[in-house]
């Protein structure tokens, strides 16, 4: 409702419910009211009082000053905003701080900005103070690697507590004392180094002052140049202001008004990026020559290159070549990469990174919906009355959209975890259900029984806009509710509860991640989660569906591009001559219709020796794909194995030619995040001497090998996809604006914020039952040697393989991987907190520092794989999930053991 | 205020309230050990540092405060009368330093020597009925009975309440009824009661005196508001400086749970017990101190009558106010409209501090003249008095020559240029310089100032440093402390910082003579 008062003796209109401040400032400007704790992204708080104007009932009524930021506006209202008497006392309270402030920090240093804190007494006119001094300690913080604390220029604001608790959740600053003594503190010791604290920044970029910085300065740095562009650090994909001065990168700022991040971002994109210029970055073609690696010319590496496939091609045929693309790279990137297999070597052997991660989600919700894609999009996290996140760490994984969900849990939506983990959404879950590892199957089946015990099935919604149900129904009530119980290791009782909350929720919005997909059952697992989704008509409208976490910055894109060996760019299936024909019309040759081999198929093929040649395109697959050892003997018995990567790697090691590519920050193209936003990459600084960007690389050898590809050019390529790709049908580079658009966009350029809507992609959506396998990996007459179960995830600080992270800073952060044990098992074997332990599994051996934690069952273990000297995928099975292909990292059987001690079996 | 915090400690939890586990985590010496800590917040969920940051906040809670065993009262009326320093001589020839604490007022103001030591705890209070009806002190028969008296239909008492006309007395004077009709017409699923029970002004122990002997008027008048308003749990947040009152009220509470009004409602109500923060008596601060946040002072609106504690509608009301109502509700809004001034109803409970011959709580009907007060109810002084501090150290400095003009009521203070605040008692003698007065204003504020608002955190600690200075010899520059004083008073969030210029003018204006040498012309 509108309503009308007056600013200074005008008439504008306001919202009911609208502070003084947002109503003058946005009548008047951002500057019509100085303020200094307020921050528009906080809520108010009512502390510095800068922003006190004067309020009055009628033009000449006796006036009353009035905090603006948190004082509502009332109809007919006369509002002052600088009467003598407001500026008397802004300047006062500015005069008040300046008496402790010290005089040095009043103007910026040489080559800087000036902080917000410098602006606003400059422009109040106050230069110095009639108050005294008084007495107060102050110390300086220089224990994080990125964030420094001088509580000297502290003025007590105290929105970094605020940053830190509304938008991150972590509450790890606050206030410590009372009255003028109160100073901010991390933690008891006082440092960052022993809080609470993730590192996202938020807390150093609110700060109006110079008390918290960054190593970058990025608050007052004042940069030649800023582009935008889009983290490579996970499928969240936050827009990054990053920083230049001259050619150098100096800092990121995460996009203030950016739709999928609003100004916030992790450790990762707003620190990690030093990799960029690390001396270990690969400037120079590499070519084995007499079993060495050594520097070579573009033109040697390429010749060469060109020149083993056609050898390759001619001797054993085009099946003999397979391509490996990557989700790190671009649309444009997969997109010539997938051509590059198919329209030039001639055949479908063309996999990417999802094949070990999302190939299953986007496999079962085909299946089930019709589009393999997040239903609904981030933003409408706060629209949902209940939160189900299933194998998925988000607060570590997709920390921003984590902090989102953390955000909303911590104040009270009930969030339902399935997880063998405890991981940190599950501490504030209305219920954790945790699962043994490799049951998910078997829980979303007690999940759905008791969803149609409780008589919480959505039944017109099942009866308009599904198919499958009775049979459905008939199966879920016919599973063994004590079988399941055991298998899972879950009560029905806690399942109950579960299904409660997300039967009875109004708008139920589900997540999952790698923890439901990387398993023998992982598309399984997907489809009765979608199945899930279906029987309590949560999806078609806002607040609702389900939404796949994607773990690296582009696997949607890598996917929609046609990286996989069934589905061409656009999810055409190329055993169906017609869309072959498709295909060939755009790409003005003939398109080949063999059944082409997925990852693991062509490292078994590898082994057989019927591939000979590898292409792989960004990506460590020695360290990050399970079972190194299977992996190694795949590689190394390949006559031919080329890899393009920004530094050297496990697999660059065994590579007969290395090409050095360029970093996304390097590079201009899209990315495709988890909520199918495809959003611009523009570059932001030259190619580093001596890379190519990979898609130009794929150029060159097509040219090279004979098919007449125009360079590298994103706007260009994307004009292709979007002949090629039926739901890219409207997107150009031009139009796709600042925030991008999600797909599918139409011809006229509209986008779609939630799929299913009306109708289902596949018409009804179909309800699948699956009844629980044990996966192989866990069965076997040797179990007694195996008794526990490992399962891998990330952490927060490093990426994947670490090639990148590692090379930052954030090696301060954490400096290991490490094995999370419980402490009933780690006493029974006589492992200390921090000693030295051997896991040994099927496959392999490694050594990890323990972590003695409740996090984790008994009997079950938890570790990272970012660090190669680990490489804890020696250890991983090669059990692949049985319609995907996905391979299980989330469970193997192990043996553990106090270094240097016996093996004991039997795990409790 | 952090909502993330409220809400986790707004989950329900059998071992209380946030604030309740952290003060239960801290062990017997006093310290919150890191183990302790770290187990507290894995079990509230609530960051480590947020726990840290709380616990700081509170004088009881600090290092070595556990391991005392005295404790000297600071507060005004001690201070001026010299107790304070007689206090502290007494208890230093039984204990080392370490074992005598400060507290800022120990409600001991009455009597004639004023510290605490262990097993000193019971003192009764001296009262005064000079009513011709107490509201506070009739006998009204069987426990079951009176608690039965309140127990109407919820439209029934706010018609009472309406028709009496009753103001809050925690300070303000602001109408009951209203504050109770916000609450009730406010829609939500629970509400609360929270009777503030940090009566923190040196100078005031009715509250005090209500708490120890008049306990289940206190409870029954929560009864009646949570009723009025559809609560079914209070709150008594209750000062730790009145352990006392502390058994008696769990004892009143246990008595209570046995009545069938108990029976029939379901009332629960529990005890929060401060930890030494004179700023928790500020509604908000309250709320926050009790869900264990930093008891920092809230932006208003919301206020506490639509989105109180945790967030949802709450009564918020000091200890007479409440222990009002019974009587209201026993004897009629008419009956209690009969007592008293137009404007301002019903009786007040005064606390004389011991500068009077009579110093005690007198019960006295509202429109009583300040002179019959000092010189038939009291006694008249035990030594020559220049000024009263009235409503403790927020409320005025009433200097004697202005005595006649006044009487025990909200306006014709208002009137003057003074406050009645809560109608402590607190005689000025001849000889203290005000200057010092001054000092021990500022110094209380800085030492008590939550920190939250730039103009109370940073013009209390100027004004106590210029203070400190002025005493060193250096005159006070007149135009920057009238400058700090409307920089607190328009300033300031909460009245802690705002209400502070009005006894410092109050004594500019009275006293000029003798701050004259303090400060620049």
């Amino acid at each position: 409702m509108s309503d009308t008062a007056y600013i200074n003796g005008r008439a504008y209109p306001f919202e009911r419910g609208e502070t003084i401040y947002t109503y003058v400032c946005g009548h008047l400007g951002k500057d019509a009211i100085p303020v200094l704790c307020h921050d528009d992204s906080l809520e108010p708080f009512g502390g510095c009082r800068i922003c006190t104007v004067e309020v009055a009932r009628s033009s000449d009524g006796p006036k009353r000053t009035a905090a603006s930021c948190h004082t509502l506006v009332e109809a007919g209202q006369y509002i002052f905003t600088n009467t003598p008497r407001v500026e008397k006392l802004r300047r006062s309270i500015a005069e008040l701080l300046l008496s402790d402030y010290p005089s040095g920090d009043l103007r910026p240093p040489a080559g800087q900005r000036p902080t917000r804190f410098q602006d606003l007494v400059e422009k109040l006119g106050v230069s110095g103070s009639r108050f005294p001094r008084s007495e107060r300690t102050s110390a300086v913080d220089q224990t994080h690697p990125y964030i420094r604390l001088d509580t000297a220029q502290c003025v007590a604001c105290c929105r970094c507590i605020r940053a830190c608790d509304e938008i991150q959740g972590e509450l790890a600053l606050t206030m410590a004392g009372r009255g003028f003594g109160s100073r901010v503190i991390s933690s008891r010791e006082g440092t960052f180094k022993d809080s609470e604290c993730v590192s996202c920044g938020r807390c150093v970029q609110t700060c109006p002052t110079g008390a918290l910085t960054d190593r970058h300065r990025a608050k007052t740095l004042p940069a030649d140049k800023t582009v935008r562009t889009v983290c490579t650090y996970c499928g969240v994909g936050c827009n990054l202001d990053v920083l230049l001065t001259g050619d150098e990168i100096a800092a990121i700022r995460p996009t203030a008004d950016a739709a999928v991040n609003a100004g916030h971002a992790c450790v990762k994109g707003r620190y990690a990026f030093g990799y960029v210029n690390h001396p270990d970055r690969l400037k120079t073609p590499l070519l084995r020559k007499k079993g060495e690696l050594v520097p070579v010319s573009w033109d040697e590496a390429l010749d060469f290159t060109a020149k083993r496939l056609n050898e390759i091609r001619a001797r054993h045929g085009a099946r003999a070549i397979g391509g490996v693309s990557s989700s790190r790279c671009t649309n444009e990137e997969n997109f010539l990469m997938q051509k590059f297999m198919r329209a030039v070597v001639g055949n479908n052997n063309i996999d990417g990174c999802a094949r070990v991660c999302h190939a299953p989600t986007a496999y079962g919700m085909r299946r089930t919906y019709g589009t393999g894609a997040a239903t609904n999009s981030i933003d409408e996290i706060p629209l949902a009355d209940c939160l189900l996140v299933v194998g998925a760490n988000v607060t570590e994984g997709h920390p921003v959209t984590g902090a989102r969900l953390r955000q909303r849990a911590m104040k009270g939506t009930p969030l339902i975890a399935i997880d063998p983990r405890r991981i940190e959404l599950a501490r504030f879950a209305a219920v954790h259900l945790q699962l043994r590892p490799g049951t998910n199957v078997a829980l979303l089946g007690m999940l759905t029984r008791s969803i149609i015990d409780e008589g919480l099935v959505d039944e017109s919604f099942v009866a308009e806009r599904t198919e499958g149900f009775d049979e459905f129904r008939r199966a879920a009530l016919a599973v063994d509710l004590d079988a399941l119980e055991t298998i899972t290791g879950v009560s029905r009782e806690k399942v109950r509860d579960a299904a409660r909350i997300y039967g009875r929720a109004k708008n139920a919005m589900a997540f999952h991640g790698l923890g439901l997909t990387e398993h023998y059952q992982g598309s399984r697992g997907v489809m009765m989660l979608a199945s899930l989704v279906l029987m309590t008509g949560n999806i078609g409208r806002p607040g609702v569906g389900l939404n796949p976490l994607r773990g690296q910055n582009n696997v949607q894109g890598a996917a929609d591009m046609g990286v996989q060996p069934d589905l061409g760019p656009g999810y055409l299936d190329l055993s169906d001559a017609a869309v072959r024909a498709h295909y060939e019309q755009h790409y003005g040759c003939p398109v080949p219709d063999d059944k082409g081999m997925t990852m693991p198929e062509m490292f078994d093929a590898a082994i057989a020796g019927t591939l000979k040649a590898l292409w792989i395109m960004g990506q460590d697959i020695l360290q990050t794909d399970p079972n190194t050892t299977h992996v190694r003997n795949a590689l190394s018995n390949l006559e031919f194995l080329a890899v393009q990567e920004i530094f050297e790697t496990e697999s660059t090691a065994l590579a007969t030619v290395v090409f050095p590519a360029s970093s996304h920050l390097e590079k201009s193209g899209t990315f495709t995040n988890g909520e199918r936003r495809i959003q611009r990459v523009n570059q932001v600084i030259p190619a580093l001497d001596g890379t190519r960007a990979d898609g130009q690389i794929v150029v060159d050898i097509m040219n090279r090998m004979g098919y007449a590809q125009a360079g590298y050019d994103p706007a260009l390529h994307l004009e292709e996809i979007a002949r090629v790709v039926p739901f890219f049908a409207g997107v150009s580079w031009d139009t796709l604006g600042d925030d991008g658009k999600q797909w599918p966009v139409t011809e006229d350029g509209k986008d779609t914020q939630i799929l299913h809507t009306g109708r289902f992609k596949r018409g009804k959506g179909r309800f699948v039952f699956t009844e629980f396998v044990e996966t192989p990996e866990l069965l076997g007459d040797d179990m007694h040697e195996y008794p526990f179960i490992l399962t891998t995830g990330r952490r927060l600080q490093h990426y994947n393989c670490g090639s990148m992270t590692r090379r930052t800073p954030n090696i301060e952060l954490m400096t290991s991987d490490e094995l999370l044990i419980n402490p009933a098992d780690a006493a029974r074997r006589g492992i200390g907190d921090g000693d030295r332990v051997r896991v040994r599994s099927r496959q392999g051996e490694t050594r990890l520092d323990a972590r003695l934690s409740d996090d984790v069952r008994p009997g079950v273990l938890f570790t990272t794989f970012h660090f190669p000297e680990v490489a804890v995928n020696q250890l991983t099975s090669g059990v692949l999930d049985v319609e995907a292909k996905t391979p299980e990292f989330k469970v193997t059987a192990v043996a553990i053991a106090a270094d240097g001690g016996g093996e004991k079996s039997e795990p409790s | 205020m952090s909502k993330n915090i409220r809400a986790l400690s707004g989950r329900p939890n059998r071992d209380g309230t946030l604030f309740q586990a952290l003060t239960g985590a801290i062990n017997a010496s006093g310290r919150l050990t890191a183990e302790g800590l770290r187990a507290l917040s894995e079990e509230r969920l609530v960051s480590e540092a947020a726990l840290l940051g709380t616990v700081s906040f509170y004088d009881f809670l600090q290092p070595g405060h556990g391991e005392t065993k005295a404790c000297a009262c600071k507060g005004t009326s001690c201070l001026v009368s010299g107790k304070h320093a007689a206090g502290l001589r007494a208890l230093s020839d039984r204990y080392g330093e370490n074992e005598i604490a400060q507290a800022n007022c120990l409600g001991y103001c009455y009597r004639k020597d004023s510290y605490r030591e262990a097993g000193s705890d019971n003192d009764s209070i001296p009262f005064f009925k000079a009513a011709a009806r107490s509201v506070f002190t009739e006998d009204a028969g069987s426990l079951d009975d009176f608690y039965s008296i309140v127990l109407r239909e919820p439209a029934e008492i706010m018609d009472a309440v309406g028709a009496s006309r009753l103001r809050g007395r925690g300070g303000a004077g602001f109408g009951f009824a209203d504050k109770l009709a916000f609450c009730a017409q406010t829609p939500a699923g629970q509400k609360y009661v929270v009777c503030n029970a940090d009566e923190g002004d040196p100078g005031s122990f009715s509250d005090r005196f209500l708490l120890e002997e008049q306990p289940h008027r206190v409870l029954a008048g929560m009864l009646a508001a949570g009723v009025a308003i559809g609560a079914d749990t209070g709150y008594v947040y209750l000062r730790a400086e009145y352990p006392a009152a502390f058994s008696v009220l769990s004892d009143a509470i246990g008595v209570f749970e046995k009545t069938g009004a108990f029976g029939r409602t379901g009332f629960g109500i529990q005890i929060v017990r401060g930890a030494g923060s004179y700023v928790c008596g500020e509604e908000t601060a309250l709320l926050n101190s009790i869900e264990g946040l930093r008891p920092e002072v809230r932006i208003r609106p919301p206020y506490p009558a639509t989105e109180g504690l945790f967030g949802k509608p709450t009564l918020l009301s000091n200890v007479e106010t409440i222990a009002t109502l019974p009587w209201i509700l026993e004897h009629g809004a008419r009956a209690f409209g009969s007592i008293g001034t137009t404007e301002s109803t019903g009786t007040k409970l005064l606390s004389l501090d011991y500068a009077f011959n009579t110093p005690g709580v007198h019960e006295v009907p509202m429109g009583t003249p300040l002179k019959k007060v000092i010189h038939e109810l009291g006694g008249g002084f035990r030594v020559p008095v220049k000024a009263l501090q009235v409503g403790g150290p927020l409320g005025s400095v009433v200097p004697i020559d202005k005595v006649d003009l006044l009487s025990i009521d909200f306006e014709s203070f208002a009137r003057e240029g003074f406050l009645l605040g809560h109608a402590g008692l607190v005689g000025i003698p001849s000889d203290f310089p005000m200057i010092d007065f001054l000092g021990h204003l500022f110094s209380y504020m800085a030492d008590e100032s939550c920190g939250k608002c730039l103009p109370c955190r940073l013009g209390t600690e100027k004004g106590r440093e210029l203070l400190k200075r002025s005493a060193g010899g250096a005159p006070i520059d007149t135009a920057a402390f009238d400058d700090l004083l409307e920089t607190l008073e328009l300033g300031s969030l909460c009245a802690l910082g705002g209400g502070l210029p009005l006894p410092v003018r109050n004594i500019m204006k009275h006293f000029p003579a003798e701050l004259a040498e303090h400060f620049s012309s």
